[in-house]
């Protein structure tokens, strides 16, 4: 099992390509009068932005699944850890009663 | 054989595809636990950014897009240099690989350089929280021009009116800022920013001793894995980035785009 898969130079080109044009988007939704909603917007370009990044440029769509799993742990813990302190901080002045 | 990089089979793996997910395994563990690492900060982030949207805004609009615009092309570039580094090795093209692992480094410096200049200008403009912030000290520009138009002002009131002039003047809406909370997002700024440095220096390290590697002829076909590791942990870097800017530099709005 020695032989490797590979992506070509076209597909990264090609990604790249991809990745700077949401990163002008990103710029242009800052010039824009968005108000508040300009950062979820940017937001989900990024979000966008690192799933190509890990998908084609980690190779993460050909890894085996234990790496997979490695990576959507990342996913869990981060998420774990923004839903217990985020509810924690925000609900202190909520009164007990 | 203890020591391997790829190519020659250890003794406790079966065959080298084995060997190979091993290696790539270990890097993402070690990348799970730098994804926490930089969780804690942008969780406080979050914490803060929602109970104190305006200062957030105001502070993120002080911030210059144009330089975080170009470092974050110089930084996607170099991700895609590295990425064609690991299809030369493949193919066993010396010569490509230098090049590509020696445009990644120069892209990573130009990105410090950028960055350099970008603290630079921020300590200048009193930009940075403490005893020297711009709502207490006023820059000796905006202090002649002040008191040029209003020859009795204090220092104090020249200082207010900086403050304002920078970060209340433009707000959508007419708010008053408090300057604590205006100087705790530039310390988010200085740290997130900052550990995102100290990563960046880290990966230069790594991609010079590989660039040392190929001037060497040492980077063979079967040690394209080295890159590819490398890569993977120089990805992970840009992808702080890519959260970074958002949440920084793009978190108000913005009128102009100057150096």
């Amino acid at each position: 099992m020695s032989e490797e898969k590979t992506t070509s130079d076209g597909t990264y080109y090609l990604v790249y390509i991809v990745l700077a044009i949401m990163t002008f988007a990103q710029l242009a939704v800052s010039f824009s009068g968005l108000g508040p909603m300009r950062l979820p917007v940017n937001m989900g370009i990024a979000s966008v932005q690192v799933i190509l990044l890990s998908f084609v440029f980690m190779h993460l769509k050909g890894s085996d699944s234990l790496t997979k799993i490695t990576a959507a742990s990342a996913l869990f813990f981060l998420g774990l850890l923004f839903l217990f302190i985020i509810t924690d901080y925000l609900t202190r002045q909520w009164l007990a009663y | 054989m203890a020591h391997t990089s790829d190519g020659v089979l250890a003794t406790h793996f079966d065959d080298l595809g084995q060997q190979r997910s091993a290696m790539r395994l270990g890097m993402w563990m070690f990348l799970v636990t730098e994804a926490m690492f930089f969780g804690g900060v942008f969780c406080a982030y979050t914490a803060y950014r929602i109970w104190y949207p305006h200062e957030w805004e105001a502070a993120s609009s002080a911030l210059n897009v144009l330089i975080a615009g170009i470092n974050s092309f110089l930084l996607l570039t170099s991700s895609l240099t590295i990425t064609l580094a690991i299809n030369a090795a493949h193919k066993g093209e010396q010569a490509r690989v230098k090049l590509m692992l020696f445009l990644t480094l120069a892209l990573a410096l130009a990105f410090l350089g950028f960055k350099a200049y970008e603290y630079y200008s921020d300590f200048k403009e009193h930009l940075v929280p403490g005893p020297t912030f711009v709502s207490s000290t006023p820059t000796e520009e905006f202090e002649k021009e002040y008191l040029h138009a209003h020859p009795e002002a204090t220092r104090s009131e020249i200082a207010d009116a900086e403050f304002h002039h920078l970060f209340e003047q433009d707000a959508a809406e007419k708010v008053t800022l408090n300057p604590g909370r205006v100087q705790l997002f530039f310390m988010f700024y200085y740290i997130m920013t900052g550990l995102h440095v100290v990563h960046m220096l880290v990966g230069i390290g790594v991609i010079a001793w590989l660039y040392r590697m190929a001037l060497q002829g040492r980077i063979g076909k079967d040690k394209f894995l080295l890159i590819e590791i490398t890569s993977l942990y120089w990805h992970f870097v840009d992808m702080v980035w890519l959260f970074l800017m958002p949440l920084l530099y793009l978190a108000g709005p913005h009128k102009h785009l100057h150096f």
